[in-house]
């Protein structure tokens, strides 16, 4: 239960941190908060040959809303969306949301940049900000990009971030008060990952998110539509109905649990 | 070898180490403080849990070399503080715990719960103790513990 | 009673040190020159092994030894042995099966060592583990009981082809044949009991020293049963006399009956220290520990309950399937399966009774006791049965058990299995539980669950435990010249609260004060004989012989105190540590005493200065610990999640030494008991044999948000069986909860048509339960 061995480097810039990335030979890994990346090293599932550490990478930790979006560095923590830093409606969704992901001491260390990164598919943030809509700002050799999250995890740790690039930050769409969400999770325990995630915002565009599916959220058309015609809720033969038209290869509980999560999830949103 | 340099429980550390070394190995194996304790390394039974620049972290999935600058403080190095000091009482007049082992990291994550959340109830720290795992007392104990500290601490 | 003694709930004198993280445990023992072992283990089920490839693994730098199951056999270490011989079904004798401590030729199930490594760190050893190469030839596997004894499963030992090792009967076969011909109504059912890990939260360590100045062995590690692994190690092992061995258990981060005596790394980490010279330290890690150490529970009972017309059960004929997994290294593996099969018959007036074990072995762990070991096994069978028989002969469950126990006035009684039970108050127990749990109003809670479209259940058990088996524990009272008191037990704590307990009986019959007492265990160089604490003995036995000591030590202080007193010895009393002379008020303490018998001028005429006294216990039979048990879940539904909402026992231990004490121990076993029927699984895939429950996101461990609180009412019968009253303490919880938390959910899935789950009966499991009795119902 020991890490194999690694090179370190504590990247002083975001460039130096993107050269080591760029002239990588090798396994070469962003390490966040750690918090993912930490067990699967100890098991050995994961046996990067370098890590390179963001945490003293200046610029990465903020919380901007001035804009007309919200702008949410990649190394903001768990803890500092629970206790409140990420301001009105988005941030209420969100502090909703980072209060459910596994333990404080966890969420003291875990960060958004890399949860959305790791997109590990039972994680809570790569579904949760599907839900917003939104996109993440990626940094490359050549300067920035941004991407919007539809389609930005592309399957189970996988995305759409080149090898030498890193994402610095999220921006989400500011809601206005009283806009209508909720979420809802299926796990075990609570505090592990989710069995099922269900996501629903009602923004500016309904948007319903289906979670925790073995390989990339996936949003629900036909709930959306639902939704954006005015329904208020969303039986659970609907929702199975509805989730199986995408045709995630659930089997009959990860379907019911799945279509259970989207099913309060609606219910929540208008509690 | 990477070079950290670490206050552990007040004192200022330089050293060489791995970067593979964990933070609890560190200060286990290499400053000798015993009671950080390992039940799991892999972040889910919170043994390890110690403080961090004042917050709670779990030290077997936190590399040393990632703690350089930073304070930590081990269950060793509590015997000042208030909350702590009204915690291990209440963990004793409670019989919060048998065999101990979980204890100090239970402990660290008790005194996150009664600083942050004073308004917790009983659900609410079950919640929060749900990421510490004790396999002897059945939480019955633990969990009054940390609701007579969270009272004392509101009067 | 002393102020410091029996029945009070005093606070732990283990704490302070444990609440300042300055307990130590055997991971935290580190000695000069120490060396660091990692174990390989096989990754397969079942293989043979064609090659071993040490070489990338000694080229590591700081690798110092890489050993194999070869060069253990040439030193010619001996086996743990088996004193007791049971047959098999076809009469011929059970087979011996030890396991080598690194496997010669064959694997047998994922875990089995292979190899030992021994560098100068754990870095080097770790790596030096994964650059050894076995050459493997996977062989077919079988890791679920019933498919052990299937005509065409595979075999793990080529001279048992059936997979049996033996067959184990109690109770009497014609007996009960007539009781079931003359039957109204037969319940039949077949109850699978999932195979479970300890876990504790400590994994288990050894720091092995050889000693060459005194050629001696030092182990220190978390065991239970020091002496004991003493004895083994000298005896058997290594063949050396026991002075030759020391075992050193200071503070044990948990047990439940799992850390025996018996481990292979005990005797490896020794061994490869007096190979190497220098101490060998082994530290399992969390994912090691599930395929390293036994393994509890597992198998497969088929169960017969006979009624008359009223209700009263005639007779009971259960048979076992017991996997013992892949060795039968000593008695330790039988324990479980075999031991405890008496209290099948529960609490409950049973004319007749028939049962049989088999046991087999599979690709798995070896198993031996966990918590309970066998008694949570035969509880659920009987306190199931019951529930079953209840539906369909249309009588309340509670009141069919009513109309069955066992009256006070009735006892002692020999039950059909064997045992004795000499006192309980089994229905007073029972209409405890269900007053404090208000079963009665329970109708109204699932009406109202249902409105928020949970489904309610309540469960109930009445659980009995043979305890504290005949076997003798060790203590001896040392007073040193200030008078102040040291205790050294056979017992060894693992955090059940020895320390406290042990000093509230001498305080309560010496009248010391805590402060005046130390309580040493756990070390064979200090404490002249134990056999350890395991099956709910240690207050019973341990404290016992403890309480005889101390009687030992007022006789032997009662001439001192007379020659004190200058009174005759026919004319002292004593009480609360003080010595009077009767009708007077001349007195002298006991510490008084106990400094003046280190001064030979203060003393009668002749005697012996100083004041030590021990002693041994051995019941002359067991103890029952009884209760009652209610459990009330919610499920939902639409996901088949569980929520305990209520957990009620009524314990009947004996005279209780210490109430908090017992209650944390009844609401610990509760929480395993829980554990192992909601969630906790050590899981195989059935083709491959592979552990798919290592680690513990897999392993799925019972956490604070899943219970409520555990509320306690206790209904003391003494027992007459030692001096005490005592009757243990340690596995109550976990006999009762098993059965009264599938109870529950049975009850709670009833109405829906659900007549049975599986163990664990996770969320998974529970929905398709429902589903498959709504596709049923249409």
């Amino acid at each position: 239960m020991k890490s194999a061995k690694f090179d370190y480097d504590r990247a002083g810039t975001l460039d130096d941190a993107l050269a080591t990335l760029g002239n990588a030979d090798g396994e070469f890994r962003v390490l966040g908060g750690g918090q993912s990346l930490g067990p699967m090293m100890n098991l050995r599932l994961a046996q990067p040959d370098r890590l390179i550490d963001l945490s003293r990478v200046a610029g990465l930790d903020g919380i901007d809303a001035s804009g007309a979006t919200l702008r949410i560095g990649a190394r903001v923590t768990h803890a500092r969306i629970e206790d409140g830093e990420v301001p009105g409606e988005t941030g209420a969704y969100m502090k909703y949301v980072a209060t459910g992901i596994s333990y404080r001491s966890v969420r003291n260390r875990g960060t958004v940049g890399g949860s959305l990164a790791h997109a590990d598919p039972s994680a809570d943030w790569p579904s949760a900000l599907l839900a917003l809509g939104g996109e993440v700002v990626i940094a490359g050799r050549g300067g920035e990009r941004k991407a919007p999250l539809d389609g930005f995890q592309i399957g189970p740790f996988a995305t759409g971030l080149g090898y030498d690039e890193i994402l610095v930050a999220v921006e989400l769409p500011q809601l206005s008060d009283g806009t209508k969400w909720g979420y809802y999770k299926v796990n075990r325990k609570p505090g592990e990952f989710a069995d099922a995630i269900g996501a629903v915002v009602l923004g500016n565009e309904v948007r319903a998110v289906c979670g925790a599916t073995g390989a990339a959220p996936f949003r629900v058309d036909a709930i959306e539509q639902k939704l954006a015609t005015g329904a208020t809720e969303l039986s659970i033969p609907d929702a199975r109905d509805m989730i199986s038209g995408h045709d995630p290869g659930f089997d009959d509980y990860e379907l019911q649990i799945h279509a259970v999560a989207l099913s309060r999830a609606v219910g929540r949103a208008f509690k | 070898m990477s070079e950290i340099t670490v206050t552990i429980n007040g004192e200022t550390v330089t050293q060489n180490v791995e970067p593979r070394l964990s933070l609890a190995d560190f200060i286990r194996d290499h400053r000798r403080l015993t009671g950080t304790h390992l039940g799991c390394e892999h972040g889910v039974c919170g043994a390890c849990t110690v403080l961090m620049n004042g917050e709670p972290v779990r030290s077997c999935i936190t590399f040393a070399v990632v703690a350089d600058g930073a304070e930590i403080t081990t269950i060793e190095g509590f015997d000042e503080d208030e909350p702590m000091t009204q915690l291990r009482k209440a963990f004793h007049e409670n019989h919060a715990l048998q065999c101990g082992y979980c204890t100090p990291g239970m402990l660290v994550a008790a005194r996150d719960i009664v600083t942050r959340l004073p308004d917790a109830d009983e659900a609410r720290v079950r919640l929060e103790l749900a990421g510490n795992l004790c396999r002897c007392t059945g939480y019955v104990g633990i969990v009054n513990a940390v609701l007579q500290v969270l009272e004392e601490r509101r009067v | 009673m002393g102020q410091f003694g029996i029945g009070q709930g005093v606070v732990r004198e283990e704490d302070p040190r444990l609440l300042r993280g300055r307990g130590i445990y055997a991971g935290d023992v580190s000695l000069p020159r120490q060396t660091y072992a990692i174990m390989v283990r096989s990754p397969h089920a079942h293989a043979e092994m064609r090659a071993i490839d040490t070489e990338a693994a000694k080229s590591i730098p700081g690798v110092l030894a890489v050993y194999t199951g070869e060069d253990v056999a040439a030193d010619n270490l001996g086996v743990p042995g088996m004193p007791v011989k049971w047959t098999r079904p076809d009469g011929a004798p059970m087979a011996y099966r030890p396991q080598p401590p690194l496997a010669l030729g064959r694997v047998r199930y994922v875990g089995d060592p292979v190899a030992l490594v021994v560098a100068e760190t754990l870095d080097a050893a770790r790596d030096a583990a994964e650059a050894l190469t076995v050459d493997y030839e996977p062989l077919p596997s079988v890791t679920d009981t019933a498919r052990t004894v299937e005509a065409d499963a595979p075999v793990i030992w080529d001279d048992a082809p059936d997979n049996i090792s033996a067959l184990y009967q109690a109770g009497d076969p014609a007996a009960t044949e007539a009781a079931f011909a003359k039957a109204a109504h037969v319940v039949k059912r077949r109850f699978v009991i999932s195979r479970v890990f300890a876990q504790y939260m400590e994994a288990r360590s050894a720091v092995g020293e050889y000693d060459e100045r005194e050629d001696r062995f030092t182990l220190y590690a978390d065991v239970q049963y020091p002496h004991r692994v003493r004895q083994l190690l000298a005896e058997k092992i290594f063949q050396v006399p026991e002075q030759s061995v020391r075992v050193v258990a200071r503070d044990v981060g948990g047990g439940f009956g799992t850390k025996g005596w018996q481990y292979p790394e005990h005797r490896l980490t020794l061994w490869a220290s007096r190979k190497l010279g220098r101490p060998v330290k082994w530290t399992c890690e969390r994912t090691e520990a599930v395929q390293a150490d036994e393994h509890g529970r597992d198998n497969v009972t088929e169960a017969e309950l006979a009624f008359d017309e009223n209700g009263k059960v005639l007779g009971l004929r259960v048979r076992t399937l017991a996997n013992i997994g892949a060795y039968l290294s000593a008695i330790r593996n039988l324990l479980a399966a075999y031991t405890n099969v008496g209290t099948l018959v529960g609490v409950y007036d049973i004319p007749a009774a028939h049962a049989e074990v088999r046991t087999v072995h599979s690709n798995t762990n070896p198993t031996a006791p966990y918590r309970g070991a066998g008694r949570p096994e035969a509880t659920y069978v009987i306190e199931r049965m019951f529930d079953a028989a209840a539906r369909e002969l249309g009588i309340d469950r509670t009141e069919l058990r009513a109309r069955n126990f066992i009256p006070p006035e009735k006892m002692p009684i020999k039950t059909p299995l064997g045992l004795c039970y000499d006192c309980g108050e089994f229905a007073a127990n029972q209409q405890e539980a269900l007053k404090i749990a208000d079963y009665a109003g329970f109708e109204a809670r699932r009406e109202e669950a249902l409105t928020r479209g949970k489904l309610r259940g309540i469960g109930t058990a009445n659980p009995i435990e043979r305890s504290a088996s005949p076997s003798p524990d060790f203590a001896e009272i040392r007073f040193t010249t200030d008078g102040t008191a040291t205790i050294l037990m056979g017992t060894k704590s693992q955090g059940q609260g020895h320390e406290t307990v042990y000093k509230q009986i001498v305080g309560e019959r010496l009248g010391l004060d805590s402060e005046r007492m130390r309580v040493i265990d756990g070390d064979t160089d200090r404490v002249a004989f134990g056999i350890g604490t395991m099956g709910s003995r240690s207050t019973v036995i341990g404290g016992s012989a403890l309480y005889r000591a101390a009687d030992k030590i007022i006789e032997r202080a009662k001439p001192i105190a007379a020659h004190m007193l200058e009174a005759s010895v026919e004319d002292m009393e004593f009480e609360r540590g003080v010595f009077a002379v009767a009708g007077t008020d001349r007195t002298v303490t006991l510490t008084e005493v106990a400094k003046a018998s280190f001064l030979p001028a203060r003393l009668p005429p002749g005697s012996e200065p100083g004041l030590f006294e021990s002693a041994t216990f051995a019941p002359e039979d067991d103890t029952y610990p009884n209760g009652s048990h209610v459990c009330e879940v919610e499920i939902d539904p639409e996901t088949g999640e569980t929520d305990i909402v209520g957990y009620w026992v009524v314990d009947d231990v004996g005279v209780v030494v210490n109430p908090t004490i017992v209650k944390g121990q009844i609401h610990g076993g509760v929480a395993q008991g829980v554990g192992q029927v909601l969630m906790e699984q050590v899981a195989y895939d059935p083709d491959s044999g592979q552990l798919l429950s290592a680690s513990f996101m897999d392993y799925c461990m019972p956490r604070a948000d899943d219970f409520s609180d555990i509320a306690i009412v206790s209904n003391p019968v003494p027992t007459a069986r030692n001096p005490l009253g005592v009757k243990g303490a340690g596995e109550a919880g976990t006999v009762g909860a098993l059965p009264a938390t599938m109870n529950a959910l049975l009850d709670a899935l009833a109405p829906v048509g659900v007549d049975d789950l599986p163990m664990p009966a996770t969320p998974h499991a529970i929905w398709q339960a429902i589903q498959k009795a709504k596709s049923a119902k249409n």
